[in-house]
Parts: structure tokens; sequence; C-alpha cells
């Protein structure tokens, strides 16, 4: 198929229509984020959608193909940089922006999306440990500049715990074979991640692990690795039935040492930590999965409008019938994922954003923060207690769950409906001898993984019944004990 | 492994004894295969074709004097079903190589030698968007068909075809492979049934062999394409029936939440509806085909049960029902392609509507 831009696509405010009303009161808002999805259609349309079947098929034959050439092309669109905070060169966008691009660039090919989504859910932490971690985020963001990608990832999930390190009560009574080792000057890091994305082509990834494996849940704690560390390896990269293109990885730890700079937040607060990230990660997944239904949906429409073999057959009310129900379908999860995303950012850390003291943090200008001094005061104990004192203070448990609860619905409604729609897609093309049979097939094994990671769909709907039916509060925030146990924790 | 040949016949006792072969050749010899017959590593299939040679199963539905098994053809679906658990593919290899003798007339069928695989081509409905189409013309020097057929499964490396013709005007024409104006190409990518590699097949004044004349030919056709969707249904239940076994054994081991997954309700419900749909498909065992709509409902129900349940196992198997190794995903593809095979079902439908009218 042509990678022309596809006439069925929506314009920002067909796609949300309520975005009118918000563009009287802050046009800027709206503008921008119009800006940002036709970036991200131009980037999809001129560089993911030819290359798509290509890469799946290498990607088939040997998991560990990777195409950097992609990413590269990804770097003038600010794809890496576009959840770094402006202090530490990016562009600074929220969740509402990371959905309205993956939603473009899923369209056109969710494994290579998948790359840029694995890539901002590693960075995911790191924004709320305040500018601890502006180093690293200005090194993705200089390298950006300079034409070289540098990826990130996020490994949470073990051999014996994938559904159990998902959720913080399963934490605690989950089979938990990594830890993380206290060592003069920081922790050595112990044990096995599994089916990491971009685990096995990231420079930086960001890991979760127990300081005391008999108490996982209370000693979470997430750490920022840097992949070139003695002691890391990759011990294989998956076989995968779709989303081809974005690796996952097994990886291992033996004794890699990360100093104290590098924790993630304070020692004990991973847990709270993760449920933050999940709640800011599910509403772009559900985007992936309306990104993936919408792509089978064009596709379909386009090949039925042009192609002489499917002539006569939009006549036929079953077709007609199946292209309405999934226009249906595609605008609810798209409305659910904006929702969800619309909550996580104003809602959520609404208070957050607006809070002075994240300006006057962020503001330290990036020569000050190169200062070994001056990076060790941003990252000492104190500062992270500051953290989060000032996290606390500017959201509650209560704000945090109930956009968990939306964003696990909105995942969990977008794989089914990425699933339902490119089912029915390949169901209408039959075993047609066009090119766009091999595309919706692809896209049809992409869908599945959408019910399946950032915690399966029976999971996320768990969730939602603790979060919005229940009206249960699940512990995000730093705990207010947070200053004593991390020390108790440093000095054991 | 008993050869079929010393059991076949109608009665209950041998019946058994040749669906416990069938089983045998699925679990023993095909589904320890099913990765390499999916990946099609050299020689898998050979391997695969000669185990079905072996007992039979290849030329089933021949009669014992032509050479032949002289299974009936009920007793052959509930084998597709055995067959099927083991890999779905190679189960098609063996409807179309019966389909395909049973298409012919006796004589000729008798000529194709043991071991041999042809298959049944099904021209395309005329509803089904493939964009095939032949024509056939009779001329002095013998029968000419001209079009395309695509994609064609298990005509890839078959050793002949045998084309039934739908639409208006009827045929059953048999064409080895070879056969001047026959391409038989590779059409990739194939979503599943992977062993059953379909083919993008061109005829361009290829003389074939007028299996049956046009009198006969439509009832032949009707009766090709019942056993086809009788035989897709009893493979849909067997790649159904496979996915639950392997999801709930996987279910009692793995353990999260402190207890085997099988302690979940969201995993018994997976559980449960997977054995409900199974419960309602309608086993091949009600005998012969009982005709051409119920044949096409069986077909429309097995392969619903077969993408749902497959679907669900790769749900319980977690992220590790996403990867190629434990062969979930695999019967998730296989029962997805089938569910286009011989047509996609909403043409299915229209047509058993058509058929009940
Ligand atoms: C391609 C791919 C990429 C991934 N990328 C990443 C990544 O970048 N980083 C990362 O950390 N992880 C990643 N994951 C892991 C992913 O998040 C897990 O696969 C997922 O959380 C499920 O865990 P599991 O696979 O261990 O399944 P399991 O937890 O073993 O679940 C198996 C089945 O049991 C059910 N189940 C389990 N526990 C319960 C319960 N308490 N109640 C009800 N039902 C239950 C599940 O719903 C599922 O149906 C990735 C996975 C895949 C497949």
């Amino acid at each position: 198929m042509e990678a022309a831009a596809n006439s069925t696509a929506p314009s920002l405010l067909e796609a949300f229509p309520r975005l009118h009303q918000l563009k009287r009161l802050d046009r800027g808002y709206v503008r921008r984020l119009e800006e940002l999805q036709l970036r991200a259609r131009e980037f999809a349309d001129r560089h993911l959608r030819e290359r798509a079947l290509d890469i799946d098929r290498r990607a088939g034959e040997d998991p560990s193909y990777f195409d950097w050439d992609v990413v590269r092309a990804g770097l003038p669109h600010g794809m890496l940089g576009l959840s770094v905070p402006a202090q530490a060169g990016g562009t600074g966008g929220l969740i509402v922006h990371a959905a309205v691009v993956m939603e473009e660039l899923c369209t056109a090919c969710p494994g290579l999306a998948n790359i840029f989504g694995a890539h901002a859910l590693g960075i995911a932490p790191l924004l709320i440990d305040g500018p601890a971690h502006y180093g690293v985020l200005g090194e993705i963001t200089a390298a950006e500049r300079r034409g070289e990608p540098l990826l990130m990832a996020m490994a949470i999930t073990e051999p014996d715990a994938g559904t159990d390190v998902e959720d913080i009560d399963l934490l605690a009574r989950a089979r938990i074979s990594s830890h993380a080792r206290r060592v003069p000057g920081g922790y050595a890091l112990n044990g096995v991640k599994r089916f990491i994305s971009n685990g096995s082509v990231a420079r930086w990834i960001t890991v979760t692990m127990p300081v005391d494996p008999r108490r996982p849940a209370a000693t979470w704690t997430c750490f920022l690795v840097d992949a070139a560390s003695d002691g890391f390896s990759v011990a294989r990269v998956e076989h995968k039935m779709g989303q081809r293109a974005c690796p996952a990885a097994e990886l291992v730890f033996d004794e890699v040492f990360v100093s104290d700079e590098r924790v993630v937040g304070r020692v004990g607060d991973g847990a709270g930590a993760t449920l933050i990230v999940l709640a800011a990660s599910r509403p772009p997944v559900g985007a992936i999965a309306t990104g993936i239904a919408r792509g089978a949906y064009e596709r379909l429409l386009r090949w039925l409008r042009e192609d002489p073999a499917a002539q006569g057959m939009l006549d036929r009310q079953h077709v007609q019938l199946q292209l309405a129900g999934m226009a249906e379908e595609i605008h609810l999860a798209r409305q659910a994922y904006m929702d969800a995303a619309t909550e996580f950012d104003l809602a959520a850390l609404g208070g957050v954003l607006s809070h002075p003291l994240l300006r006057g943090m962020g503001l330290v200008p990036a020569s000050v923060r190169r200062r070994s001094r001056l990076r060790r005061l941003v990252t000492s104990p104190r500062a992270r207690d500051a953290t989060a004192r000032f996290l606390r203070s500017a959201t509650s448990d209560r704000a945090i769950t109930r956009s968990f609860g939306l964003s696990s619905l909105a995942k969990a409604r977008g794989g089914d409906v990425a699933m339902r729609v490119t089912h029915a897609a390949l169901e209408v093309a039959g075993l047609t001898d066009a090119p766009i049979r091999a595309e919706l097939e692809k896209l049809w094994r992409d869908a599945k993984l959408t019910q399946i990671y950032e915690g399966t769909n029976q999971l996320n709907r768990i969730e939602v019944y603790r979060a919005l039916v229940a009206g249960e509060t699940m512990p995000a925030l730093p705990g207010r004990d947070g200053d004593a146990r991390a020390e108790e924790e440093v000095t054991a | 492994m008993t050869a079929v040949a010393a059991t076949a016949s109608g009665a209950a006792a041998e019946r058994d004894e040749v669906v416990a072969v069938a089983r045998e050749l699925g679990r023993r010899e095909l589904a320890p295969r099913g990765l390499d017959l999916d990946k099609r590593r050299p020689g898998a299939l050979d391997a695969a074709w000669g185990q079905v040679a072996e007992v039979g199963f290849d030329r089933a539905l021949l009669a014992v004097d032509d050479g032949g098994v002289g299974l009936d053809p009920g007793s052959l679906l509930l084998c597709l079903e055995e067959i099927a658990a083991g890999d779905g593919g190679v189960a098609i290899l063996v409807l179309l190589a019966n389909a395909a003798l049973a298409a012919l007339p006796a004589e000729l069928a008798a000529q194709v030698g043991e071991g041999k695989r042809w298959a049944l081509v099904p021209a395309p409905p005329e509803e089904a968007p493939t964009g095939a189409r032949i024509e056939v013309a009779a001329r002095e020097d013998g029968t000419v068909v001209v079009g395309a057929l695509s994609p064609a499964l298990g005509a890839l490396g078959a050793d002949g075809i045998v084309v039934v013709g739908r639409g208006a005007e009827p045929a059953v024409l048999a064409l080895p492979a070879g056969t001047a104006g026959l391409r038989i190409e590779a059409c990739e990518p194939q979503l599943g049934l992977r062993a059953a590699a379909a083919a993008r097949i061109s005829l361009s004044d290829a003389t074939a062999e007028v299996a049956l004349p046009p009198a006969e030919a439509g009832a032949a056709t009707a009766d090709s394409l019942t056993l086809l969707r009788a035989g897709a249904a009893a493979i849909g239940r067997g790649i159904a029936r496979r996915a639950h076994d392997l999801a709930l054994a996987y279910a009692e081991e793995r353990v999260q939440g402190g207890v085997p997954i099988v302690e979940h309700d969201a995993v018994r419900e997976m559980l449960a509806a997977m054995a409900v749909r199974l419960a309602a498909t309608p086993s091949p065992a009600l005998g012969a085909p009982a005709g051409e709509a119920a044949a096409l409902a069986a077909k429309l129900a097995a392969a619903d049960a077969a993408v749902a349940t497959t679907t669900d196992a790769v749900q319980v198997f977690g992220g590790t029902g996403y990867m190629h190794e434990t062969g979930v995903e695999k019967l998730m593809r296989d029962a997805k392609f089938l569910q286009l095979w011989p047509e996609p079902s909403w043409v299915a439908r229209s047509l058993l509507v058509d058929l009940r009218r």
C-alpha cells in the first residue's frame, strides 16, 4: 500500500470533538496537539508504513533484527525527546501527547511504534523523581539533536512474576528472584527480567527490584541501569507472534553495580512509583490499540473502494454493518484513552505540573546540573525526600488511584477493540490475493499483544473494579515515613 | 502403529481403532513437529507426510481394491480431528488429498501412487473477493483452462491438483504437476496452517484431463465442497481441543498470586468458555456429512470455536503464549486462517441461508 496519507484519517478535532470547546479556552494547547498529531502522521506515513511488512518479516526470521534506520528517522520528528521535560532539552509532552502520537504511529506499524512507546515507558519513572535524572534525560535529547538514537526500556517482569509485579498487593506475595543488595556507594543488582521491550537495544534501562527479597512490596525500588555496565547481559530475544519490530528480551543482571545517584526515587518507594507509571502508560497503550484498529479499518476501506477485486462489496449490507461497527468501536476506544490521559495529566498530576516548586527545581540550568557536586545535591536523599513531600502536597493517592482506574479501563477496552476490529477486517477481506491480506494479518497478530502487556486485560479489569467500582485508594505516593525508612535501608 | 488397512470398515469398534491410530499420529508424530512445520524447516513436511502415508491416511477414502484404505467419510472426519490436534496444516493436507481422490473417477484415482500428495483446489465462490477466476474451454485438442486460482491451500509442492469449479459451469479437472501451462508458485505470507503451503496457481492454456462430464460435475463439486467444509469443521475442533488441553495444563502449573492460576476466576471463565464451545460444536461423530447445509453450519461453528478458544489459550499463557516456542500462538493463527477457508465466514453464512431457503 502506498505511503500517502489516508483521506479517512481524522483531524484532531474530528477525532475528539470535545476539543472544540477547549480550543476556545486554550488555543495554544489544542494547536500544539494538532501539530503533534500531524508531525506523528507525517513520520508514520513517510517512514513506518512502507517498511512495516518488510521489517516484520525480517524480525520474524531473526528476532534480533533491529532497524536503527527507522529510529534514526524519528529523531528529527522529536520522537525520543517527546516526554522529556523542556529543562532537560525535550518537548515536555504529557500523556495526552504521547497517546495522540501512539495512535498515529500504530496505524502504520504497531511494532515500530512500540519502540518509541517502550522508550517513553523507560523514561516515565525518572519523571516522578524531580530533576535527579535530568543528566541522563539531557543525554538522550542531546544525542537526538546530534542524530544519534539513545533508547530506554523499563524492566519489571520476571520469569516467575508477571501479573504479580504489576499490582501492589500481589507483589507482597510474589515469587521474586531478583535482588538489589546494598554495597558501598550503591547497590549490586542480581536476577532475570523477562519480555523487556527494547531490552536488547536500550542504552539505559529502568529496573525494579527489591532491596530485601523477603519483603518485595515494602522494599521494591527502581534503579537506572546503564546497559554498558559490567554484569549486564541479554540472554535471549524472543520470537514473537507480532509487534516484531520491537524486540522483547530476557535480561540478566549479575552483580550489576548501580550508584546511589542512580537510584530512582527513594529506596522502598518502587511499588507506588510503578503504579503511577502504569497510570501514565496505560492510556498510550489504549491509543496503541486504537491505532491498530484504525489501521485495519482504513486499509480495509481503502481496499474496498479501490481494488477491482473488491468491486461491489461496499454495496453489501454485511460489509457496511461491519465497517459501521468498526467505526463505532474505534471512536469509543479513542474517547476512553483520551479521558484517561486527560485525567492523568490534569487531575492526577495537575497540581504537580502547576506547582511552583517543580518549576523551581526544573529550572536548574544544565551547566549547573553537570557539575558533580550539584548533581549530588539533586540526587541526595534529602532532595528525594523533598520531591516525595512535594508530590504528596500536590496530588493524592485517591487522585492517582482514580486515574489508574480510568487508564486500566482504556487499556483493557482498547485491547479488545483492536482484536475485534482486526478480526472483522480480516474476515471481510477473506483470502484475497491483494497485499492488504498480509497487512491485515500482521495487524491482527500485533493486536493480540495489547491484551497482554502492561498487565493482562484480566488484571486491568480487576484494577478497574478496585479503583472505580469499589472506590479503593491505593498507596501510590511515597510514604510519609519514607525519610526514615530510606535512611535505614541505605545505612543497613 | 497398526495399519489402517487392517481395520477399515464401518463397525464401531473398528472405527475406534482407526481413530486411535490417528490420535497417535497426531500426538507422537505431528505435534512435536508443529514448530518445524510452521517454519517450513527443510524435511519437516516430508517426514510428516511419510508418517501419514505409512498408516494410509493419504488415501483413506480410496477403495481397498484401488489401493486405498476404504475408510468411510464419517470415520475420516473423526480422524481429521485427531490429526489436527497434532497439526492443523497436515490435517488440511490429508483432507485435500482425500477430497482430490474422492472427486476423481475410481480409475483415475487408482493411478495416483502411494505416498503421492494431490490437492483439491476449489474455485472461489462468486462472492469471495479473491480476484481469482478460471475459464474452461473445450477445444479439439482437449480441454484447456485459463485463469488464476489463489491462494490454493496445500497446492504448493503437490504432485497434482484437482480443480473443482463452482458457479454456472461446474467442472472437475485433473492436472498433474508439470502440466504445460500450469504454474504453481508460493503465495506468501501465510498466516496459519502453514504445513499446507498455499500457492498462486496460474493456468495459461493448460490442458487438463476432464475427470467428469459436465453433467456429473455439478454433484461432484457440491460433494467436494461439503467434504471440505465438514473436514474443516473437524479440523477446527481438533485445533480447539488442543488449545484447551494446553491451556488447562498450563493453568494448573503456572503460579501467580500465590496459587496456580486455574484458581483465579478470570482464568476459570476462559477455561469454562473453551469447554462450553467444544461441547456446543457438532462432533464429526455425527457420521458422514449430513448434507451441504449441515456441513457449512458445522464449519462455521467449529471455526468460530477454534478462533475464540485459541485466542483465550494465548491469554491464559500470558506473555509466554505470545512467543513461538509454546506453540499456542500458532494454534491461534491456524484457527484464524481456517475461518477464512474455503470461504470467509460471512460468505459462508450467506450461502447457508441460501441453502436453507
Ligand atoms: C511482547 C511483550 C513485551 C513486553 N514488554 C515488557 C516491558 O517492556 N517491560 C516489562 O516489565 N514487561 C513487559 N512485558 C511483560 C508483560 O507485562 C507481562 O507479560 C504481563 O504482565 C503478564 O504477565 P505474564 O506474562 O507473566 O502472565 P501471567 O501473570 O503468568 O498470567 C497468566 C494468566 O493468568 C492470569 N492471572 C494471573 N494472575 C492473576 C490473578 N491474580 N487474577 C486473575 N488472573 C490472573 C492472567 O490474566 C493470564 O491470563 C511484555 C510482554 C510481552 C509479551
